[in-house]
C-alpha cells in the first residue's frame, strides 16, 4: 500500500480531529481572553452524555449527540455566569477555577461511570476506499463535520454581525460596551458555542477513539498547542496550525519511536513560539 | 517594631512545634507527608520567586526533572555521593536555565507562560528518547539515598534544608537585585527607562529559581528513590502553580501555606478514596470565591471583615 | 454582589463536604474476629484507572471465598482476610503515598496489588527495605523492576516474558505458517528489556520479530501511523504487547479499518472483551489474545466458584478479576504453608514451595533461570479468539508446558 497516500490522509483526518478539540478553545480564548483549562474535561464530558444517552438510555446516536450538545451547552452558560465572569480578566484566578471545574467533572464521571473501558458505537458504520487507501467512514464523517464546522465558525465571525460584536470584545471589551454591545451576553454565547463544539468533538471521537474520564488531558495539550501556534484572535489560523500538528503527529512515528517523534514535534512549535510569539495569524496581545 | 517582633515570635514557634513533632508523631506515613510537602515548599517559593518578574512558569515541574534526573544518573550509575549529586542537580538545571532563559525570556506574560509549558512536556519526551538511563516513562529506581533507609533524618534534613533555601529567597527578593525585578514587573518601560537591563535580570531570576528548583527535584530523587515521567508531568506542573496561587502569589509566605495545605489535608482525608479530589477542589473553590489575596491573606482579610462590620454595627 | 458569592460558596462547600462525609461515615464496617490485615493498592482514580480498577474487584472475591470457607488456621488459631484498600490515585506519587500509608501507617506486613511498571517501582521502593511482602498482579520485565534485588516481593500471575512463551505456543500450534512478526509495544521503558527477551523467546519456536518493537508513546491519541508503519512492514502476523484495551483495541481497528486482513495478536493483560468493545465487532476477527471469560470449558472447581461470584455480583469475568485474585489468594496459600506471620518466614517458605494452589487451578513457583528469582506463580493460561466479532475459547496452555523452573 502506499506510504505517501496513506499518510497524506492519516494526516488529514488527525488535523480534522485536532481541529475540532481546539475550536471551542480557541473561541473562549479569543472572545473572553480566557484559558479555559477545563475544555479538556468539557470535553470529556460531552462524550458521556453522549454514551449515557446512547448505550445506557437506548437513544439514537445522533439523537444522543444533539442532546449531549445542549446539555454540555446549558453547562456552559452555567460557566459563564458563575465560573468565569466574577473573575473575568484576572487570569491567576480563572487557572485555579478551571483545575477546580476539571477536578470535579473527573471526579465525578469517574465515580459514576468510571472504572471500566466504555466506546461509544460508531456513528457511521463502513469503509471507504480512496486510491487503495481504506478509512473507516466515521473518520471521514468527523473530517466533514470538522471541516464544516470550522468554516461556519470563520464565517460567523467575520460576517455575522454577532461575530463582529465578539471580535469587539476581544479586542476592548470596554470599548465594545461602550458601543452598546451588551458584553456579558455575547460572553455567554460564546461560552455556549465553546462547550457545545467541546460536546461534538468528544460525542464524535468517543466513538472512534475510546472515553475514559481522563481523555481530555492529553487532548487539552493538542488544543493548547493549535490555539498558540495559530495565534489567539484567529480561528481560521486553526485551520493551518492544525495540519501542521496533525500531519507531525501522523507522519514522524511512521519514522522514528514515540518520544523522539514527541521531542521534535515540541521543539517545533517551542521554535514557533520563540519567533513568533503571537502565532501564525493572532494579533499582539502587549 | 512590635508586629515584627511578634511575626518573629510566631514563626520561631511554629519552627519548634516543627522540630518537635517527630516526637508526637508515631506514624512514618505522616513524616513521610510532610517530607514530601518541605520538597515542594522548595519548588513553589522558587516558582513565586520566578513568578515576582512577572514570569509564571508553567513547566516548573520539568525543570524539577531537570535536577532529579541529573542527580539520580549521577549517583546510580558513576557511582558519586548523593551528596555531591544533589547541589549538582540544582546546578545543571540552573544551567539549562540559563540557556533556555535566553530565548525564553524574551518573551512576555501569557508567551512565556506557554513556552515554558511546552518545556515541561518537552523535557519529558526528550526522557523518553534516552530511556536507557532515565528507564523511560515507566521511570528509574534503585537511586542511591541521602542518608538510608530510616525517615526520621531526611525529615530533620528536609526541614534545614527547607529553611535554608527559604531564608535565601527571602533575602533575595529584598534585596537591590530583588527590588529591580519587581520593577521590572511592574512596568517594564519605566524600568528600562531607567536603565534596567530587562532581559538579563528576567534571565538571572530565571536561573536563581530553577536552581531551587533541582535542588528540589535532586532532594525527591534522592529520598524517593524513585523517579517516574508521572512525577514531574504537566499536572505536576500546574499543581505547583495551583499551590502557588491558592496560598497567594503575593505574600512570601504564600506558596508555603499553599502547599501545606494542599498537600497535607488530602492525605488526612485519604479514607475517602475516590473523593479526595473533591476535598481538593472544595479548598480551591474556597480560596477563589472568599479569599482573593490567597490563603496567606487570610489574617489581613478576616482584620477587614471584623472592620467593615464595626462600621455598620 | 459579594453576598451572593458568600452564599454561593458556602452552599458548594456543603455540599462537598456532605458529598465526601456521608460515604465514609455510612462504610464505618465492623472488625473481624482475628483477621490478617492485607493491604491493597488500587487505582481507583487517574491513569488507567478504567481499566486496573477492576483488579480490586478480583481481590474482593479472594477475600470473600477465603472467609467462606472459615478463613485459614496458623499454629491452630482462626484468622480471616481483611482488605485494606489505598488508591494509587493514578500517578507515582500516590502510589508512594499509598505505599507509605501501608507500611508506615496502618503497619501491615503484606501488600498486593497494582500494574503499571513506575506505580510499582514507587511502591518497591517502600515496601522493599522495609521487609514487607509485596505481591503484584504483574510483572512487565524490565530489569530494575524484578529480580534479586528485590527479595520480597513476588508476582501471582504469569506476566511478560511467560506471556511470551504461552502465546507463542498458540500461534505455533495453530497458526503454522506464521514465521514472522511485528510486534507494538508501548514505549513506556520496557521496550529494551522486553526486546532481549520476547527475541530469545521467539527463537525457540522457529520465530522472528521482523525489524524493531514499534513504540508508540503513551501519550498517542491516534495510532494510525502506528499501524501504518506496522502494516507496512508485511511481517505473516502482528502483535501487540502492554498498553491497555484502549490502545490496542484501537489498533486493532484502525487496522481492520486500512484493509488488513492478516493475522493480529496480543500478548498482555487486556482481554478479548474489551478489546472488541473498543475495536468494534466488524473489527474483532482473526484475532487471539490471552484472555479470560465466564464460560470457559475444562475450568477447576476454584474457578467455576470464581466465575459464579464474578458473574454474580459484578456481570462480568475478566482476565482483570483474576490477577487481583491471585495477587490475594496465593499469598494467602503462602502464609497457611509457612503457618507463621513474619514475613521473612513466609518468604522463605514461599520461595521454597513447589506447588501451590492460584485461582486457575494448581500452580507451580519457578521463575529462577529468567529473573534470577525463584518467585513468579506459574498456572494455565487461558487464550482468547474473536472471530466474526465472537469470543471464543481458544485453548488451555497447560502449566507444564509453561512453566520455568
Amino acid at each position: 500500500m502506499d506510504l505517501v497516500v496513506t499518510a497524506f490522509v492519516n494526516g488529514l483526518v488527525t488535523s480534522s480531529m485536532y481541529i475540532l478539540v481546539a475550536l471551542g478553545f480557541a473561541l473562549v480564548l479569543s472572545i473572553m481572553g480566557i484559558f479555559n483549562f477545563a475544555h479538556g474535561a468539557i470535553y470529556m464530558l460531552g462524550g458521556y452524555i453522549c454514551y449515557a444517552f446512547a448505550v445506557l438510555l437506548g437513544f439514537n446516536q445522533w439523537l444522543s449527540l444533539i442532546l449531549s450538545v445542549l446539555i454540555v451547552g446549558l453547562f456552559g452558560l452555567f460557566l459563564e455566569r458563575f465560573c468565569f465572569r466574577p473573575f473575568s480578566r484576572d487570569v491567576y484566578r480563572v487557572i485555579i477555577m478551571a483545575i477546580a471545574i476539571i477536578l470535579i467533572l473527573e471526579t465525578t464521571v469517574n465515580i459514576l461511570l468510571g472504572g471500566t473501558v466504555r466506546s461509544l458505537p460508531a456513528f457511521v458504520e463502513g469503509i471507504i476506499k480512496v486510491r487503495g487507501v481504506s478509512i473507516s467512514a466515521e473518520r471521514v464523517v468527523a473530517f466533514g463535520i470538522g471541516a464544516v464546522l470550522l468554516f461556519g465558525m470563520h464565517i460567523f465571525i467575520r460576517k455575522t454581525k454577532t461575530g463582529q460584536q465578539m471580535l469587539a470584545i476581544a479586542q476592548e471589551p470596554e470599548g465594545a460596551a461602550l458601543q452598546g454591545i451588551n458584553v456579558n451576553r455575547i460572553s455567554a454565547l460564546a461560552c455556549l458555542m465553546s462547550c457545545s463544539l467541546a460536546a461534538v468533538a468528544g460525542s464524535l471521537l468517543g466513538a472512534i477513539l475510546s472515553l475514559s474520564p481522563f481523555m481530555g488531558n492529553n487532548m487539552l495539550v493538542k488544543a493548547i498547542e493549535l490555539v498558540i501556534i495559530s495565534g489567539i484572535g484567529s480561528i481560521g489560523g486553526l485551520f493551518f496550525s492544525g495540519l501542521l500538528i496533525g500531519y507531525l503527529d501522523a507522519v514522524l512515528p511512521l519514522f522514528t519511536s514515540g518520544g523522539v517523534a514527541d521531542t521534535i514535534s515540541l521543539c517545533v512549535i517551542i521554535c514557533i513560539l520563540l519567533i513568533r510569539p503571537r502565532g501564525l495569524f493572532g494579533y499582539e496581545l502587549f | 517594631m512590635i508586629s515584627l517582633r511578634r511575626t518573629a515570635i510566631s514563626y520561631l514557634l511554629i519552627l519548634i512545634f516543627l522540630c518537635l513533632l517527630p516526637v508526637f508523631i508515631k506514624s512514618y506515613y505522616l513524616l513521610h507527608v510532610f517530607i514530601l510537602t518541605f520538597i515542594y515548599i522548595i519548588a513553589t517559593s522558587s516558582l513565586r520567586l520566578i513568578a515576582t518578574s512577572g514570569q509564571i512558569s508553567l513547566g516548573h515541574a520539568g525543570f524539577m526533572s531537570i535536577g532529579a534526573y541529573t542527580a539520580a544518573i549521577l549517583a546510580k550509575e558513576l557511582g558519586w555521593s548523593p551528596w555531591l549529586t544533589l547541589p549538582l542537580g540544582g546546578l545543571s538545571t540552573m544551567i539549562v536555565a540559563m540557556i533556555v532563559g535566553y530565548p525564553f525570556s524574551r518573551l512576555r506574560l501569557i508567551y512565556f507562560s506557554m513556552v515554558s509549558l511546552f518545556f515541561g512536556i518537552g523535557i519529558l519526551a526528550v526522557n523518553q528518547v534516552f530511556d536507557y538511563y532515565t528507564g523511560g516513562f515507566s521511570g528509574m529506581m534503585l537511586i542511591p539515598p541521602l542518608l538510608g533507609s530510616s525517615k526520621l533524618p531526611y525529615y530533620y534534613f528536609f526541614l534545614g534544608l527547607t529553611l535554608l533555601c527559604l531564608i535565601f529567597m527571602v533575602r533575595f527578593e529584598t534585596c537591590r537585585i530583588g527590588l529591580t525585578i519587581k520593577a521590572i514587573a511592574q512596568s517594564h518601560t519605566v524600568a528600562s527607562s531607567v536603565g534596567i537591563n530587562e532581559a538579563a535580570y528576567r534571565i538571572l531570576i530565571l536561573s536563581i529559581g530553577c536552581f531551587f528548583a533541582g535542588i528540589a527535584g535532586a532532594g525527591y530523587a534522592h529520598y524517593t528513590l524513585v523517579l517516574t515521567h508521572g512525577t514531574f508531568n504537566l499536572l505536576a506542573s500546574i499543581n505547583l502553580v495551583i499551590y502557588m496561587l491558592v496560598g497567594g502569589i503575593n505574600r512570601f509566605i504564600g506558596p508555603v501555606i499553599g502547599t501545606a495545605v494542599l498537600m497535607i489535608l488530602p492525605e488526612l482525608f485519604r479514607d475517602l478514596k475516590e473523593y479526595v479530589p473533591f476535598v481538593f477542589s472544595g479548598i480551591m473553590l474556597l480560596v477563589l470565591f472568599v479569599m482573593p489575596d490567597g490563603l496567606a491573606g487570610l489574617p489581613g482579610q478576616i482584620k477587614y471583615w471584623i472592620s467593615t462590620h464595626r462600621k455598620k454595627g | 454582589m459579594k453576598k451572593v458569592y458568600k452564599i454561593f460558596c458556602v452552599a458548594i462547600l456543603i455540599c462537598i463536604f456532605a458529598f465526601t462525609l456521608i460515604p465514609s461515615i455510612a462504610a464505618k464496617s465492623e472488625a473481624a474476629p482475628k483477621t490478617i490485615n492485607i493491604g491493597y493498592m488500587a487505582t481507583l482514580t487517574g491513569f488507567a484507572s478504567e481499566v486496573l480498577g477492576i483488579s480490586l474487584q478480583g481481590a474482593e472475591l479472594a477475600r470473600d471465598i477465603i472467609n467462606d470457607r472459615g478463613g485459614i488456621t496458623i499454629n491452630g488459631e482462626k484468622y480471616l482476610i481483611k482488605l485494606i484498600v489505598e488508591d494509587t490515585k493514578g500517578s507515582p506519587d500516590g502510589s508512594l503515598a499509598a505505599a507509605n500509608k501501608l507500611v508506615y501507617g496502618k503497619k501491615l506486613k503484606f501488600v498486593a496489588g497494582m500494574f503499571p511498571t513506575h506505580f510499582i517501582k514507587a511502591a518497591m521502593s517502600v515496601t522493599e527495605p522495609a521487609g514487607v511482602i509485596y505481591n503484584r498482579c504483574y510483572s512487565c520485565a524490565t530489569k530494575d523492576e524484578f529480580g534479586p534485588h528485590t527479595p520480597y516481593s513476588f508476582v501471582s500471575n504469569v506476566s511478560t516474558g511467560d506471556l511470551y512463551k504461552s502465546i507463542f505456543m498458540y500461534l505455533t500450534k495453530n497458526y503454522p505458517d506464521v514465521k514472522t512478526i511485528t510486534y507494538i509495544l508501548v514505549d513506556d521503558g520496557q521496550i529494551r528489556d522486553n526486546d532481549r527477551i520476547v527475541r530469545k523467546i521467539a527463537k525457540e519456536f522457529g520465530l522472528t520479530i521482523k525489524g524493531d518493537i514499534i513504540g508508540w508513546s503513551p501519550a498517542t491519541v491516534d495510532w494510525s501511523a502506528v499501524v501504518t508503519r506496522a502494516i507496512k512492514r508485511n511481517a505473516d502476523a502482528i502483535m501487540h504487547g502492554n498498553g491497555g484495551a484502549m490502545a490496542n483495541g484501537s489498533i486493532m481497528k484502525i487496522a481492520r479499518e486500512m484493509g488488513y486482513t492478516g493475522l493480529i495478536f496480543g500478548c498482555n493483560a487486556d482481554g478479548a472483551t474489551d478489546i472488541r468493545m473498543v475495536a468494534g465487532k466488524s473489527a474483532s476477527t482473526n484475532y487471539f489474545t490471552h484472555g479470560v471469560s465466564e464460560s470457559m470449558p475444562d475450568m477447576y472447581p476454584i474457578t467455576k466458584e470464581i466465575s459464579k461470584r464474578a458473574m454474580a455480583r459484578y456481570k462480568r469475568l475478566t482476565g482483570f478479576h483474576l490477577y487481583g485474585f491471585n495477587s490475594i489468594y496465593t499469598m494467602v496459600e503462602a502464609i497457611k504453608a509457612a503457618q507463621s506471620l513474619d514475613p521473612k518466614k513466609v518468604k522463605e517458605t514461599w520461595e521454597n514451595m513447589d506447588t501451590i494452589e492460584t485461582g486457575y487451578g494448581p500452580g507451580r513457583m519457578g521463575g529462577k533461570t529468567l529473573y534470577g528469582l525463584k518467585h513468579t506463580v506459574y498456572h494455565r493460561q487461558p487464550i482468547q479468539v474473536l472471530d466474526q466479532g465472537e469470543i471464543k475459547f481458544g485453548a488451555w496452555i497447560e502449566l507444564e508446558e509453561l512453566y520455568i523452573p
